[in-house]
């Protein structure tokens, strides 16, 4: 593309660019989290997109999409952030399920019985936070090719 | 990881704060003891990585949550100390052992409630910055 100079054509080649930019960054961000995230059924990791949004900073928000259930905590978005910060209410660990049930606590990890009890796997935050060293990458890219 | 869990610990625990207060000190390291009740604070580490600046200067990027649970019908409690944690941590000077320049950067907070317990919780990340 040659640009004459023009500064209307110039900005917008440079909206476009920045736009594009944009994209490319969150399409990385929402791959990281895909790889980062843990996989059983792969629902998760499925539902992990990165879309334009015109409320957005930027245009585009990386989320979890999925359907609204009547409970925040049942939902994919509800899962998601149980991994991510893990969910350990008091009553719900190990030693109190061991106690409520009167049976040992090696009974209980090996039965999985306090389900409820989730250790903290971030993959939201780690992806955001390798965004924040790699978007330039993005930037220097497309602006790049706006050269003749 | 263990010395900046240390000094964080130290920092909270020691001495007069509005939030060791409110919790009557519990504060505690990746999880709560068994028998607390509410309110409590539980701080952990999730992730530490390395960044280079031009001139060869090697920092780590800590990210730390802390995490304040209030069972609390009323939702002044975990706004009160939400309020203390940020008073006491954003930009907070502490000391860690093996790092001359420590800085506490806020990222976010988000505040979720359980819809079964009632229970409230709220995580506040911070970007921390340790150069040795």
């Amino acid at each position: 593309m040659k640009l004459d100079w023009n500064s209307d054509q110039l900005l917008l080649a440079v909206d476009a660019a920045l736009d594009d930019a944009c994209k490319d960054a969150a399409d990385d961000a929402a791959n990281t989290m895909r790889r980062l995230v843990s996989k059983d059924s792969g629902e998760l990791a499925n539902a992990i997109d990165a879309r334009r949004s015109e409320f957005a900073r930027g245009g585009y928000v990386i989320g979890i999409f999925g359907t609204p259930t009547t409970r925040w905590e049942d939902s994919l978005g509800g899962r998601a952030w149980f991994l991510e910060y893990g969910h350990a209410f008091p009553g719900e660990g190990q030693f109190s399920a061991a106690k409520k049930l009167g049976v040992g606590r090696s009974k209980v990890r090996r039965q999985n019985l306090a389900a409820k009890s989730v250790a903290p796997k971030p993959f939201m935050r780690p992806a955001l936070r390798r965004l924040r060293r790699t978007a330039n990458k993005h930037f220097t890219n497309r602006l790049k090719g706006l050269a003749a | 990881m263990k010395a900046l869990a240390t000094a964080i610990y130290a920092y909270a625990s020691t001495g007069t704060n509005s939030l060791k207060t409110a919790v009557s000190g519990r504060i505690n390291f990746a999880e709560a003891s068994q028998n607390w009740s509410y309110p409590y604070v539980v701080y952990s580490i999730p992730s530490i990585e390395p960044d280079h600046y031009f001139g060869g200067d090697r920092l780590e990027r800590a990210l730390v949550t802390i995490d304040l649970f209030s069972d609390s019908q009323d939702p002044a409690e975990i706004a009160n100390l939400t309020d203390y944690a940020r008073s006491l941590f954003d930009n907070a000077l502490i000391s860690v052992s093996g790092y001359s320049r420590v800085q506490f950067r806020w990222e976010q907070t988000i505040s979720v409630r359980m819809s079964d317990t009632g229970v409230w919780r709220c995580s506040i990340d911070y970007d921390v910055i340790l150069g040795a």
